[in-house]
């Protein structure tokens, strides 16, 4: 996870959305609670939206399935 | 409270009246008043829908202080935006920019789509839960301001209540609808910016005279005298002036710019001017127009935003940038003047000056206009107290 976590770093650093959608979507995938993986599935559903990347209806979907968005 | 002004030889006869007291032009008392009677509340020009050709193109304008966001849609509609969050009221979009997905506030991250619908609103129910009961999505929307486009220019009615600008300003639509034609901005080449030490009022009373011409633009003695020039007065909605003998530009192969088609044979040697309440001066010619955007920046600073339009997407790039370079000079002659009348408002025994009965009709017209709105909303402030 630090490792993971260095890579989201710079990637903010750097504005790569693409790098931060994949970042954040892959800690979700490896968090180890639901609320945790729901934190991580948000920032990458937020920056899928905001940048128009199609991965924000899989993203939105999954936060639909956990009742975590609308 | 009495009035911060007194109006009532403002809104007589142009042979008797006076101009608008100093005050209406260096003070700051006055400023305020007349930010919300005669911009805020009437139909005022912000901008040009051509500084947001493509659909999520954005920019961010102030109007009198308010931040506003003008911004294309996805579906092609030009909309003007309160440029804030409905969350903590953080200002949203800082520089121009093209959104490409939503409008994401950099505070918390809510997002708001194009259209200006709130579409996510992460952790408001805490971490990784990302809606709550008390927060309603549909009605935490952008402030969408009242807008409406023509001519190329973005005007907005801040307060909301004002009638359709379509009825408005349906004689001045009306007079003009030989020129109701697509127009095509030049482009960079054909926009520019002047600022100027004035009051925006005194640039609205220059633009809409002609008397003035022949002293302060002698090139035009030669073929365009002031007897060649009559004047344009609609009380209530707008004044100018129009020329007779309007001359096209011509490249050295005596090439021209295309005639806006179908204006008519009317227009092949007429060209009218005009300044359209509060803050727009526009002019159309056989084969260009402009509008120009005062921006009030205080009441003694005004920015001029000048755009020059076309009858084809595709004009000769050096006729166009002759035709820039000689409506700047011509506009830039116009600024000691403005700045002259600026500073002579210091003078406290200045009664507002006299208007020449015959030549000043137009700059009278709209002095009646701002006299009446200022009355109007103290009248209304009077009764709410």
């Amino acid at each position: 996870m630090s490792d993971l976590n260095a890579r989201m770093i710079a990637a903010h650093a750097q504005d790569d959305t693409p790098g931060l959608i994949r970042l954040y979507t892959q800690a979700a995938d490896e968090a180890n609670s639901l609320d945790a993986a729901c934190f991580f599935l948000t920032h990458a559903y937020v920056f899928a939206l905001e940048s128009g990347a199609a991965e924000a209806t899989a993203l939105r979907a999954r936060l639909i399935a956990h009742n975590r968005e609308q | 409270m009495a009035p911060l002004t007194d109006l009532s030889n403002v809104r007589t006869t142009v042979e008797k009246a006076n101009g608008l007291p100093n005050a209406h032009y260096i003070d700051a008392g006055v400023y305020e008043e007349e930010k919300r009677a005669l911009l805020f509340s009437q139909w005022a020009g912000l901008s040009v829908a051509s500084d947001v050709p493509e659909a999520g193109d954005a920019v961010p304008l102030e109007l009198l202080e308010q931040p506003l966001l003008v911004i294309r849609g996805k579906d092609g509609d030009v909309r003007v935006f309160h440029n804030i969050c409905r969350h903590r009221g953080m200002i949203l979009v800082e520089e121009p920019r093209k959104i490409e997905g939503a409008i994401r506030c950099p505070y918390h991250s809510w997002c708001y789509s194009t259209k200006g619908k709130l579409v996510s609103t992460p952790h408001v129910g805490g971490p990784g839960h990302n809606t709550h009961d008390a927060i309603k999505r549909d009605d935490l929307g952008l402030i969408e301001v009242r807008s409406h486009v023509w001519r190329d220019v973005v005007w907005v009615n801040l307060s909301g209540d004002a009638p359709d600008f379509e009825d408005v300003n349906a004689d001045l639509i009306a007079r003009w609808a030989d020129f109701d034609l697509p127009l095509y901005h030049g482009g960079d080449d054909s926009k520019f910016t002047l600022e100027v030490k004035t009051n925006w009022k005194l640039a609205v009373e220059n633009y809409c005279e002609s008397y003035h011409l022949p002293w302060i633009h002698p090139g035009l003695n030669s073929y365009s005298r002031l007897e060649d020039h009559y004047h344009i007065e609609k009380p209530g909605s707008y004044s100018g002036q129009g020329s007779t003998v309007y001359r096209q530009l011509k490249a050295e192969d005596g090439a021209t710019f295309p005639d806006f088609p179908e204006a008519g044979a009317k227009w092949n040697e007429q060209a009218e001017y005009i300044a359209v309440y509060p803050n727009v001066l526009l002019g159309v010619q056989r084969d260009h127009a402009f509008a120009i955007i005062l921006e009030a920046k205080g009441p003694e600073k005004t920015i001029e935003h000048v755009h020059l339009y076309y009858a084809v997407p595709d004009t000769d790039r050096a006729l166009r940038q002759r035709n820039s370079v000689q409506w700047q000079d011509v506009f830039e002659e116009d600024i000691f003047v403005v700045e002259g009348m600026q500073k002579g408002r210091h003078v406290e025994q200045f009664d507002g000056g006299r208007f020449s009965p015959v030549m000043d009709s137009p700059t009278h017209c709209f002095h009646d206009w701002v006299a009446s709105k200022v009355e109007t909303y103290r009248a209304l402030n009077k009764a709410a107290e």
